[in-house]
């Protein structure tokens, strides 16, 4: 009998792939089940019942209505709104989480939510600003000061367009959600947070592809860091047990992957947010730039009808290395033409020749009858509009 | 339609060029011209053709040329190459050895054009956002396109005062990247839709490369499949693919060209290798400023490892030490010249009032850490490192192997100390450079990682058979 066993054993050990896959995904399921639905221990037994403020907080009418079991803002004409909560109660610190579920926009945005927080009896009140995770289930643990402070007032939401290239101006959208609750760590599966931080959307940052926008990446390093352990584990089973070197290989692709469906989740996120943020398909990066090709084309318009027009005349942009200055240089350069200075007065330092200025706001104030300014005179303006102003020099 | 072809025809101008260059140098210089396999042969003539492009262009700007001429000039060495191509297919030299194509290769073809297509699918719609795409290396093309490929290029003041020369604040930039856009001009007044095949090509190219090199020192299938995949899938590289038209991504590129060309050099020392090698060199310098740093870090791990012994070395770096602790020691160099200062001391360097660097402790290392391992860029790339230089150290490898390692050491290591010890700190810090710099050791990174997967897989096999028998 005892014979058998050890031969049984020792056939066992003949697969050694079989003893480091069942260890290795052993520790990889175990650990992955662990973060997963590890709940804090919480001694008290929580009474406490979630509080929907759905519709608690103040929104300039007619902004703010409800259609199909869905709350829809109407964003036109501004970038950021704040909306303060009320009748709240003053014991908010118990309730830990704010969630926002179902939440849906057709534009990238950031929210915050703010407070004024008194964090003991005779201090000073504290200004408490945190930001959410913009996620269809947008789950957000509170961070300290909030969950020991004795006295929140002054909560408020605020929805702000993501505005890196302008993308401001052009924020028309709604955004919409089902339904926004404060709640405690009791009401809330912690494998249904860690879900919804791990496939949240983080956008692209236009202006450095070299960063992603996403401040909150806490929860990728805990995905990173338990990727690595896994793998030197693996590593480790690997140099005892010793199988083939391609099973040490699978592990790895194998945690590639499961980073992977993070990222994978997130370029997803990022196409479909790409096909309708530029469903025009058209060249112009938002409608400043837009604006700006046809300031671009009525400025080439007026000089090239000017007497003594040469292609050699500069056309100088003031008021530095801005966006808008930027892309109307970029659409004039067929001219010979730059952005110079920070303000007007630097016009004054050099001699020109059938040169040319363009005045954006707010320097465009200049070209009015009425300006203390004296580097334009009226007979040097040779087109003007609420937009910018063309001037001789 | 129109784009696919814009692109396509773009491509095969840049392959023609360059093969059609590869084969009148090799038999005006009366060398072999060493057949390789179709792959290998198209993607060396699209990488060389970049070049022969650049250096073409590059002397038309010299002899100040109107446009027409230099498209007339242009469209003269094309078709030129392309006879000399279909005068050495017919006079039966062969351009590349068998046409057979295995299945592999089949399917690896099919994983990157796959992959090219999910990129194209995220990225098709969006307008041309990369910042440094269209402020610098396309505004350049813009402006030699429509003022002629002479004009000089000049920074404010001076622009201000002078009657010649276009304001360009990044006139001390080279040329190449915006050399190799400008053509596109011809074609289209918006480049995003033919910049995104280009890199789109250019990079499966480089992807096909690698896989080809890892067959060739028996990497088995599935990790070849696994390179393309990691390929694809490290957030920051696929960025610079979604927007196209940054320099870092085709820097690293070519950085990557020229180990590979190193390794094929190992294999069979022929000199028409060597050739391919400088030349991918020259490109480095024609990029970005920093390729003058890689390009003298690349030249520093050759001539170190391939020209000297043990004990030889030894003695190099002796004296290089010695040499460093009497600069460090004695305060450095400082001159007066009629071209201006001339310091390299340990506060700073002035080359001629030219190039000024000046020395300063920063700690980033919270930036580097959170940039290679916390942000959402590398995946878990990072943490092969530590394997990766044990295998460096541990393991015999052959000289070339040796030099790539060298080479990525001390770029890696040059890396930390432009951060730590100069005012690039702030990028460090502000997140916008790290990340970018690190991408052009990329591809060569991972290129590593793969060779020392391969090595260890083939040395288990042999155990894993004695096993199983």
């Amino acid at each position: 009998m005892a014979f058998t066993q050890y031969r049984e054993i020792f056939l066992l050990l003949q697969h050694r792939p079989f003893f480091y896959w069942i260890i290795t995904i052993g520790v990889f399921v175990l650990t992955a089940v662990c973060w997963f639905l590890f709940i804090p221990a919480d001694n008290q037994d929580s009474t406490l019942e979630s509080l929907n403020i759905t519709t608690s907080f103040e929104v300039p009418t007619g902004r703010y209505y409800q259609t199909d079991g869905r709350y829809h803002l109407d964003m036109s004409g501004t970038t950021q709104m704040k909306l303060p909560f009320k009748n709240l109660p003053e014991s908010l610190s118990s309730y830990d989480f704010f969630v926002l579920s179902g939440l849906d926009s057709k534009q990238s945005i950031n929210l915050f939510i703010t407070a004024e927080l008194l964090v003991s009896e005779h201090s000073a009140p504290v200004t408490f600003k945190q930001k959410l995770i913009t996620h269809r289930q947008s789950i957000n643990k509170l961070n300290e000061p909030w969950p020991s402070a004795v006295k929140i007032s002054a909560l408020a939401l605020i929805v702000e367009s993501e505005i890196s290239l302008g993308f401001g101006a052009d924020f028309n959208n709604e955004v919409s959600w089902q339904s926004i609750q404060l709640t405690d760590s009791n009401q809330i599966n912690q494998s249904t947070q860690l879900f919804s931080e791990l496939f949240a959307f983080v956008p692209l940052s236009y202006s450095s592809i070299n960063i992603h926008n996403g401040e909150n990446l806490f929860i990728y390093k805990s995905l990173l860091s338990w990727l690595a352990v896994w793998i030197l584990i693996c590593t480790g089973a690997f140099l005892i047990i010793k199988p083939a070197m391609n099973h040490l290989v699978m592990s790895i692709a194998l945690a590639w992957f499961s980073a992977g469906l993070v990222y994978g989740s997130n370029f997803v996120q990022q196409a479909s947010f790409n096909q309708q943020r530029f469903a025009g398909h058209d060249p112009y990066l938002n409608r400043i730039d837009q604006g700006l090709k046809d300031i671009a084309n009525r400025i080439d318009k007026a000089i090239k009808s000017q007497s003594h027009y040469s292609s050699s005349n500069k056309i100088l942009i003031i008021g530095g290395e801005n966006f808008n200055n930027k892309r109307l240089k970029f659409h004039l350069l067929h001219h010979n033409v730059g952005i110079i200075g920070r303000d007007i007065s630097q016009l004054k330092d050099h001699e020109y020749t059938n040169d040319y200025a363009v005045l954006l706001p707010p320097f465009n104030e200049a070209c009015e009858p009425d300006s203390q300014n004296t580097a334009v005179t009226a007979s040097s303006v040779v087109l003007k509009s609420s937009q910018f102003c063309l001037i001789a020099l | 339609m129109k784009t696919i072809l814009f692109t396509i025809g773009y491509i095969v101008y840049f392959m023609g060029l360059g093969i059609g260059t590869k084969l009148m140098v090799l038999r005006f210089m009366g060398l072999e011209t060493g057949q390789r396999r179709l792959s290998n042969l198209l993607s060396h003539g699209l990488f060389t053709g970049l070049l022969t492009h650049v250096l073409l262009l590059n002397s038309l700007q010299l002899l100040n040329t109107s446009n027409v001429l230099m498209l007339s000039v242009v469209t003269l060495a094309f078709l030129l190459c392309s006879s000399f191509i279909i005068y050495a297919f017919i006079s039966g030299d062969g351009l590349h050895n068998s046409t057979h194509i295995s299945h592999h290769q089949v399917i690896t073809i099919s994983a990157i054009v796959i992959a090219s297509l999910v990129i194209t699918w995220n990225s098709y719609y969006v307008p041309n956002l990369a910042w440094d795409s269209w402020t610098v290396w396309i505004a350049r093309a813009k402006q030699w396109y429509h003022h002629g490929l002479g004009v000089t290029f000049v920074q404010p003041l001076t622009w201000l005062d002078s009657s010649d020369g276009l304001l360009n604040l990044s006139s001390h930039y080279p040329d190449g990247l915006s050399l190799i856009f400008y053509p596109m001009l011809f074609l289209s007044d918006y480049l995003k839709p033919v910049l995104l095949g280009f890199y789109l090509i250019i990079y499966g190219f480089l992807v096909l490369l690698m896989c080809n090199r890892l067959e060739k020192i028996a990497a088995p299938f599935y990790l070849r499949m696994l390179l393309v995949v990691v390929m694809y899938t490290t957030p920051l590289m696929v960025n610079h693919l979604l927007l196209p038209g940054y320099a870092d991504l085709i820097m690293a590129i070519f950085i990557l060209l020229i180990m590979l060309g190193l390794l094929d050099y190992n294999d069979q020392a022929k000199p028409s290798l060597r050739l391919l090698i400088i030349a991918y060199a020259v490109m480095l310098p024609l990029i970005k400023i920093e390729g003058w740093v890689w390009l003298i870090i690349f030249l520093f791990s050759h001539s170190f490892i391939m020209w000297f012994n043990m004990k030889q070395r030894l003695a190099v770096l002796s004296a290089l030490l010695v040499i460093f602790l009497t600069w460090f020691l004695l305060g450095g160099l400082s001159l007066n010249t009629p071209f201006g200062p001339l310091v390299i001391s340990p506060a700073e360097i002035n080359l001629f009032n030219k190039a000024y660097l000046s020395f300063g402790f920063t700690n980033v290392t919270e930036a580097v850490i959170n940039g290679l391992f916390w942000q959402f860029n590398w995946s878990i790339l990072w943490f092969g490192l530590p394997f990766l230089v044990f295998y460096m150290v541990v393991l015999k490898h052959n000289k070339a192997q040796q030099v790539s390692h060298l080479f990525f050491s001390l770029a890696f290591l040059v890396i930390l100390a432009l951060f730590y010890l100069t005012p690039a700190a702030k990028y460090a810090l502000d997140y916008t450079a790290v990340n970018r710099i690190f991408l052009q050791l990329m591809p060569c990174y991972i290129f590593l990682i793969f060779s020392m997967l391969t090595t260890l897989v083939n040395r288990t096999e042999p155990s894993k058979r004695l096993q199983t028998v």
